[in-house]
């Protein structure tokens, strides 16, 4: 019972706080749309949220037209983060130009000064690592372009001082270029939030490699199960029928309608003898 | 644009991919600790390899220390085979904690930005592509 009460709770105060956000936004999402949200945890990946890059994705991202979002793997994007070499730093009157070289290409990292800030703020602290050329950094900001020209607004911009930084920067970026161009690893599906970039470095590069292995896309997990006992289920080359495949999950007929048409959507299984018949579609 | 711009993480197995004549691209960028300088001339092991570093007049590296080299692919002159002159190095310091950055993290990095190319250098250069 009392359980009962706190899930209610819960659900209320959900849909209350999405409810508020549409009415401000003028549309969105909406409660009761959550079905239909796309599958596989890709909502946690608004465009405001920082993605890490190489220089090279920010030379290369798209932009449809002016005024749209930079796209990077067809995912659009606004904050990045990225580490790179100090190459030159020139101090303007109202800015400060980092030219950033992280080996895959250069990019203009601007810095406004705040006029009302100490200048003398850096001075403070003397024993504090500072940005120096040739010195490495970390980059958080937004993407612009300006007459054709890119160069990155920082929010912050700050040396580094364990190296080991720019290594697993590199891998964070590589995780999550596979995430948006190969779904989540398989793991990361049924944990729901859970990203490969959370994982130890050796743990994620075994995920990815099954992911690739399997070669299924951005699914849910139910679709995913629904694939695998079609793919491991010893059977004729007339596939199975939806009543074999729900005794063999033990799962209800609807279920494996659901996770079948998912996988229908996307072409990796098909139709065989009739419509609730299917076969894994063998690459 | 970025191709000219882009410097290719290697490890000294790759070396040859680099060399001139085999590739437009022969400017790379490889990490290691400086285990001998001699002259105009130094040895940079990355874990169980090696390079041959020739020194141009302002670098100076110390015995010990970790570099990360930037520099171009070039024959040794008397035919000793492949080395890296280089252009710029940068000494990579020992953390908070006096650990060296990690060089297995760095052979990880070398095989993920060569696995998945596209996010880190143009396919006009060189390197050890694994067809991904």
């Amino acid at each position: 019972m009392a359980l009962t009460m706190l899930d209610y709770g819960y659900n209320n105060k959900y849909s209350t706080s999405y409810g508020a956000n549409g009415a401000t936004d003028g549309g969105g999402f909406v409660a009761g749309e959550p079905q239909s949200s796309p599958a596989g945890g890709k909502g946690g990946y608004g465009k405001d949220t920082v993605r890490p890059v190489t220089i090279k994705q920010i030379i290369d991202a798209q932009q449809p037209h002016p005024d749209a979002d930079f796209r990077a793997d067809g995912e659009p994007f606004v904050q990045v983060t990225f580490v790179g070499q100090i190459r030159s730093i020139s101090t303007q009157p109202t800015n400060i130009t980092y030219k950033v070289d992280d080996g895959t290409g250069i990019v203009e990292v601007k810095q406004w000064i705040d006029g009302d800030a100490n200048p003398d703020k850096m001075d403070v602290e003397p024993n504090k690592p500072r940005l120096v050329e040739d010195g490495y950094c970390r980059v958080w900001g937004r993407l612009k372009a300006f007459n054709n020209k890119r160069h990155i607004g920082a929010h912050i911009i700050r040396p580094i001082t364990d190296y080991n930084e720019i290594f697993y920067h590199l891998l964070e970026a590589t995780a999550v270029h596979l995430f948006f161009t190969r779904g989540p690893p398989p793991s990361a599906q049924s944990n729901g939030q859970k990203t490969g970039a959370a994982n130890g470095v050796g743990e994620s590069r075994q995920e990815f490699a099954t992911a690739g292995d399997s070669a299924l896309p951005n699914v849910s997990p139910l679709a995913r199960r629904v694939f695998n006992t079609l793919k491991n289920t010893p059977q004729s080359n007339e596939g199975l029928h939806v009543q074999m495949i729900a005794s063999q999950m033990g799962m209800p007929v609807s279920d494996v309608y659901k996770g079948a048409e998912e996988l229908l959507a996307i072409g990796i299984i098909f139709t065989t003898v009739d419509d609730n018949t299917w076969a894994v579609l063998e690459a | 644009m970025s191709g000219s711009m882009s410097t290719p993480r290697i490890l000294p197995a790759h070396l040859h991919a680099f060399a001139p004549g085999s590739s437009a691209h022969n400017t790379v960028r490889i990490m290691g600790i400086i285990s001998t300088v001699s002259g105009d001339q130094a040895t940079l092991t990355c874990l169980n390899d090696a390079v041959t570093i020739l020194l141009n007049r302002d670098s100076h590296l110390s015995v010990g220390s970790m570099y990360e080299v930037v520099g171009k692919v070039v024959n040794i002159e008397g035919g000793h085979g492949l080395g890296l002159r280089v252009l710029s190095s940068t000494e990579w310091p020992r953390n908070e904690q006096g650990q060296l950055p990690d060089l297995k993290l760095y052979e990880a990095v070398v095989d993920s930005t060569h696995r998945y190319k596209s996010i880190f250098y143009d396919d006009g250069e060189a390197g050890t592509d694994t067809g991904h």
